[in-house]
């Protein structure tokens, strides 16, 4: 019943294999939470409040939003700070949801903006775009069917004319100044409406 | 007697085969989930970052799927026309295979049949998506290594990899493979050929998306992991899940006897290396051979131990590599039988065929043409305007495909209360069944590996 020398190296060859795989999904358990933005998890709190008419949390969520409306304010001039306030003190559920609404479009546009101003470098331009895309998402079923349909293209549009960055300039296909800007115009034309409050 | 046998069983193989081909070619070849709709976009454009497709970027997939986009262009769903072809392969692979290793075409034609009892192959060739293609080459990397064609085994390993990196426990086993049946002096050349075409292969792979994404591929792949392991990849380090989950669905798909038999018949595998470390050193060069039924098993075996750590329990084709290799396990081990108990191997021959075959048949719903989601879509098109639909499932391919309807990600819990506001035209599908709400239809599965759909009216 004794295991010969080859028998007893496959099988420490075995272990040690099994062994090797397992750190690698014990590391991956450490990282922290996937990519979370304040705005969705607050404007989801926030729109279950309201549904529960429990304005004290409304107030509370919006507080935790401050620095969202803050950076707003003073980096691209639109306070929506002070009609939320006035919303909320007059418990007008449909304008807080309109004015969190405006919050997400105008992080639309900060991010197209930004990657308008950063399309030299590919990894900013594409996440800042990418990420627009999860706020458009949000606000895709308050649009109509043409809208909806605008804002698809456009988007898929500014993604394609980021380009790709390529190794040592093989396969680069630099970035598209018109066609993005092209394309930004039309999804913040078919966003609008969500825009007014 | 044996070799008769064996000519009626080939016969039996071949035309069930041809059978197979024609049943699963008469479905339609689209798109049935959000990843397999990822695939689609990546022939078009491919970032990992825009989820074209999603991380880890399946390279060798996307590029078979172009490949077929250009030979085809007509074709809706090049990635499925690539899953369906890989699945043909399977069940030709493993007749090969394990012909060349028992040199008995009952057993290999036993082995490819059991392959295409297997109701999760329907699943696999229509699903859009690279566990089929890997599968293939899987299998031809061990048709490779078995010839002792190292740089092949690696290019086929490297492909594999490429195609679905998940399957990466699978090439564990291949590491011990030189070390058992080469001599020793040819151990290091062995190693260093296998090893140089799969780094070639990862290279290129790697230098392909680095074109199209660059660095940020790093940062994606770490945001997803993290995403995979402790949001959405229901493994057993997210909250609900655990293994007892994997063993309730193969259970269920299964039966406790099945798996039983499953699971004994790849640890007997192992019994392979005792038995050859059993020989004597000039009966050890013909006794080879056997240590694979040893190292099959050991791969299998592997890669149940990654899934059900690692692997999502409500994706059941995670489980086809297992169920794979004991269909060429199993057949090797009554190949074994064959030479020492003839009547006692055929008659379990016979009853393993028919035991899968009717498990099999008994999961597959001959009905539906096309698969739960398409039907989902083709119902709520055929309805009049004014349709808001909330999911939670394939949330990208509805949007897709019902632009005239408003789609809510069941995800975020605005999207019931929103829903819940147009209460009286608004429909909720799902995956699972739901209480508290009213039933409007249902969305059968065709085969194991599908789910069925459930569409409710939307309650306060």
């Amino acid at each position: 019943m004794m295991f010969t020398d080859g028998c007893k190296k496959i099988l420490f060859s075995f272990v040690l294999f099994v062994a090797m795989s397992l750190p690698s999904v014990s590391f991956a358990y450490s990282y922290a939470a996937a990519g979370k933005e304040p705005l969705i998890d607050g404007r989801e709190v926030i729109l279950q409040a309201l549904q529960a008419n429990d304005y004290s949390a409304v107030e509370t969520a919006v507080l935790g939003l401050k620095e969202e409306f803050d950076y707003l304010l003073s980096d691209h001039n639109v306070d929506l700070l002070t009609p939320i306030n006035a919303a909320i003190e007059n418990e007008d559920g449909v304008k807080i949801e309109a004015v969190i609404d405006h919050a997400v479009v105008e992080e639309i546009v900060r991010r197209l903006e930004g990657a308008q101003n950063n399309l030299e470098d590919y990894q900013v331009a594409k996440v800042l775009v990418v990420k627009s895309k999860l706020f458009l998402d949000l606000i895709l079923p308050k649009l109509t069917g043409a809208q909806r349909e605008q804002a698809n293209l456009a988007i898929q549009g500014v993604l394609e004319s980021i380009g790709n960055p390529g190794v040592f300039g093989v396969g680069q296909a630099p970035a598209n100044q018109e066609q993005f800007k092209t394309e930004q115009a039309k999804l913040l034309s078919a966003i609008q409406g969500v825009r007014q409050h | 007697m044996l070799e008769r046998l064996g000519r009626t069983m080939s016969i039996q193989f071949i035309l069930l085969y041809v059978v197979w081909v024609m049943w699963l070619f008469a479905y339609p070849f689209q798109l049935n989930s959000d990843d397999a709709l990822n695939f689609h976009r990546a022939i078009e454009r491919f970032s990992v970052l825009e989820f074209r497709p999603h991380f880890p970027g399946y390279p060798t997939f996307v590029g078979a799927s172009w490949l077929a986009s250009i030979l085809n262009p007509e074709v809706a769903a090049a990635n499925v026309v690539v899953s369906f072809v890989s699945v043909m392969l399977i069940p030709i692979l493993v007749f090969v295979i394990v012909k060349q290793l028992s040199r008995s075409i009952f057993s290999a034609a036993l082995a490819g049949m059991l392959v295409m009892t297997q109701s999760l192959m329907g699943a696999l060739a229509l699903n859009g998506l690279s566990d089929s293609l890997a599968l293939v080459c899987l299998l031809f990397a061990l048709l490779m290594v078995l010839g002792k064609r190292y740089i092949l085994t690696g290019v086929w390993i490297g492909l594999m990899l490429s195609t679905r990196p998940s399957y990466f426990p699978l090439v564990l086993v291949f590491l011990m493979v030189p070390m058992i049946t080469e001599a020793k002096g040819l151990r290091v050349s062995a190693y260093l050929k296998a090893g140089i075409s799969v780094a070639l292969i990862g290279a290129l792979s790697l230098l392909f998306i680095w074109v199209k994404d660059g660095a940020a591929y790093i940062e994606e792949g770490i945001r997803f992991t993290t995403g995979h392991f402790t949001i959405w990849g229901n493994t057993v380090s997210t909250q609900d899940a655990s293994v007892i989950q994997w063993i309730d669905v193969l259970v269920s798909e299964y039966t406790a006897m099945s798996l039983i038999l499953i699971l004994c018949s790849l640890l007997y595998g192992l019994s392979s290396f005792y038995r050859f470390s059993g020989m004597n050193t000039s009966d050890k060069l013909d006794g080879r051979d056997q240590c694979w039924q040893g190292i099959i098993a050991s791969i299998g075996l592997v890669y149940l131990v990654w899934m059900l750590l690692a692997q999502n329990p409500e994706n059941l084709r995670h489980w086809a590599p297992v169920v794979l290799l004991f269909c060429i396990v199993l057949s090797l081990q009554l190949n074994e039988l064959l030479d020492t108990k003839r009547n006692t191997a055929l008659v379990a021959s016979v009853f393993v065929l028919c035991g899968f075959a009717i498990i099999g048949w008994q999961s597959i719903n001959l009905r539906p043409d096309v698969a739960p989601v398409q039907q989902a879509i083709r119902w709520i098109n055929n309805q009049s305007n004014n349709k808001f639909i909330g999911s939670n499932y394939c949330v990208n391919l509805l949007k897709d495909r019902l632009t005239d309807s408003v789609v809510f990600d069941m995800y975020y819990p605005s999207s019931a209360i929103a829903l819940n506001k147009k209460s009286d035209r608004a429909w909720r599908l799902s995956n699972t069944e739901l209480k508290n709400n009213e039933l409007i239809t249902q969305f059968p599965a065709r085969f194991s590996g599908e789910r069925r759909l459930y569409l409710y009216k939307m309650s306060q």
